[in-house]
């Protein structure tokens, strides 16, 4: 079984994606053999009020039968903008799981007030919050998007970026999705990160290598996470399939394949 | 020359109610305009929309998107044509994607009711080959560029170049000069400042070049406007020609709005001080093109501002559909 903990449906401003919708990702999910994902709106990113974007995410979601039984919604929130926490009690009477946020595009920090309030209360209510670390390489991206440019003095977040808001809310169950720019983080944060509820997905960059990855971290850390429509669908796949058996058993790849996931959504989602 | 009942006009057009006089402009029944899409008698007036957008707005959720719900709205209004850029043109490096998808938009909607105006960008090597493209292969009657989120400016070294082949192709080049109010931009969006100026001198050069401006009035002074009057062929659109009755403002040359102090920028200023574009002088009603900016603004706001102004009936037919239908016959 595989679970796919990081996929998105809508658009995104700056490209033509293919398989954008939520037909379009089941379509890709039944050719790649993958039976649920974690779905968030990619419009809700852009949104100034996004709300809009979750209210369309289930609409899609339940404009066909059997998309509710695959599909596990998380809503977009911007704890910056007015009126977030009604955003967040109408997406959880309907049914969603957890929470994306965005501090990069929405303009905060992780460790401000409305954010950790926002975790908090994710975690009192047993939702996942998840954290992503970039959405497209900076070298690509359009001049129109934001100015995190690797290089720059801006630069690209990391891991560390979000370690204020691990430390703030310590016993929230957090994923942790396309980490590009390593899984290094500072020292004293080293011991936190191997206790904390987290879970990696395996679409990022810095998981190129999985064999060392799995060297520092149990496979209990890491789920499988393709970033569609952004990245391809079978990159976070073979970084688990490929792994040799000296590198990963097979019970280590079943969990990196649906069994952490399974285990963090009935335990929190 | 008579003067239209704009309120009998806004009946018949908005739907909201049959009034008196219907007949001076020959028009159907509000119960059938509103009832079915492109009601009404074939003689009555219709509307060229000269500035609709195709796609989606990446920043929030516009009721009327897509060819089929914008399609069905603007002819409850009497609109026959509608000239489409698309959202997307703004922010996507692969324009030549964005033109075909454009196409084949306004392609599902039927009828040539959408005539799509492709995007160019001159920041990129190849606007020539996309130019090629929206004339020969996609058979478009304009192209559409916005230098504030394009990177380039109108003193860009092929800028000349390319007035000189959308006039050399009969093309109609449209200059976007806003998107939205600079207020409500997105925190992330950094929309860059230009000018028009530098258009009035190619112009000059290039006579036969059909060139139309949108959403301008924020880049436009009363001296630049009187420049663009006395010098070109410009046409304008109306989509953000400020208040009730702003239209025909334009037309007078705002005699009645000379000793009005307008508190702009926190301070009390008088019409020559403020830049959105009112002429110090009238302004010929065949300069002036409708154009709605829908779906990202209602329709309606643009008809109400249309049919607010006291316009005489052959101003009105200009407005709405004349002046837009020579700038792509002559």
């Amino acid at each position: 079984m595989w679970i796919d903990i990081n996929a998105y449906t809508g658009n995104w401003p700056y490209k033509q994606l293919c398989n954008s919708t939520l037909a379009g990702l089941v379509s890709r999910m039944d050719r790649f053999g993958i039976d649920k994902a974690v779905v968030a709106s990619l419009s809700g990113i852009h949104y100034k009020n996004t709300q809009p974007a979750n209210e369309e995410l289930y609409g899609e979601l339940k404009s066909q039968t059997g998309y509710t039984e695959r599909i596990i919604p998380f809503a977009v929130i911007n704890p910056a903008y007015p009126g977030w926490e009604q955003d967040l009690k109408k997406c959880i009477a309907k049914g969603f799981r957890g929470v994306r946020i965005y501090p990069q595009y929405h303009d905060y920090v992780p460790e401000d007030p409305g954010c950790t309030e926002l975790v908090r209360i994710c975690r009192e209510e047993g939702l996942i919050t998840a954290l992503t670390i970039r959405m497209v390489d900076s070298r690509q991206r359009s001049w129109l998007d934001i100015p995190h440019v690797a290089g720059t003095s801006v630069g690209e977040w990391t891991l560390r970026n979000f370690m204020p808001l691990v430390r703030a809310v310590p016993d929230a169950p957090y994923f942790v999705l396309n980490i590009a720019n390593g899984l290094a983080v500072d020292q004293a944060d080293l011991p936190l990160l191997k206790k904390a509820n987290i879970l990696f997905d395996t679409s990022g960059r810095s998981l190129g290598f999985m064999p060392d990855v799995l060297r520092q971290y149990p496979a209990e850390k890491f789920a499988f996470g393709s970033h569609s429509p952004i990245l391809d669908y079978v990159t976070g796949m073979l970084r688990i399939e490929s792994l040799r058996p000296d590198e990963a058993g097979e019970r280590d790849k079943e969990l990196m394949r649906s069994g952490n996931a399974l285990r963090f959504l009935k335990r929190h989602g | 020359m008579g003067k239209i009942n704009r309120r009998t006009f806004c009946g018949v057009t908005l739907g909201a109610g049959v009034l008196a006089n219907v007949s001076k402009l020959n028009a159907a029944p509000a119960a059938s305009v509103a009832g079915s899409p492109d009601a009404g008698s074939p003689d009555a007036p219709h509307i060229i929309d000269t500035n609709v957008s195709l796609g989606q707005w990446p920043f929030r959720h516009l009721k009327y998107e897509g060819p089929k719900a914008l399609g069905d709205k603007l002819r409850k209004h009497r609109i026959r044509q509608a000239w489409a850029g698309s959202f997307e043109g703004l922010f996507h490096k692969n324009l030549d994607a964005v033109n075909a998808a454009l196409t084949a938009d306004c392609k599902s909607y039927g009828g040539n009711f959408f005539q799509p105006f492709g995007t160019v960008n001159l920041a990129w090597h190849d606007w020539q080959e996309d130019l090629r493209r929206c004339h020969e292969v996609y058979k478009m009657k304009g192209i559409r560029i916005f230098p504030s989120y394009q990177t380039f400016d109108l003193t860009h070294e092929d800028f000349p170049k390319l007035v000189n082949e959308t006039a050399k192709r009969g093309l109609i080049l449209q200059i976007v000069g806003d998107m939205e109010d600079s207020r409500n931009h997105h925190p992330i969006v950094l929309a860059r400042d230009f000018s028009y100026a530098p258009l009035i001198p190619l112009l000059k050069q290039n006579p036969g070049a059909k060139v139309q401006l949108l959403y301008w009035n924020h880049r436009v002074s009363a001296k630049l406007m009187d420049d663009f009057i006395d010098n070109t062929k410009v046409l304008f659109d109306t989509a953000r020609i400020e208040s009730a009755g702003g239209i025909d403002a334009l037309l007078d040359g705002n005699k009645n709005q000379k000793t009005r102090v307008f508190s702009f920028g926190g301070m009390e200023r008088t019409l020559s001080e403020i830049p959105w574009g009112r002429s110090s002088r009238p302004v010929p009603a065949e300069r002036l093109a409708f154009g709605s900016h829908a779906p990202f603004f209602p329709v309606e706001a643009n008809l109400l501002k249309l049919f607010e102004s006291d316009l005489t009936l052959e101003q009105s037919k200009a407005i709405m559909e004349s002046n837009a239908g020579k700038l792509v016959t002559t």
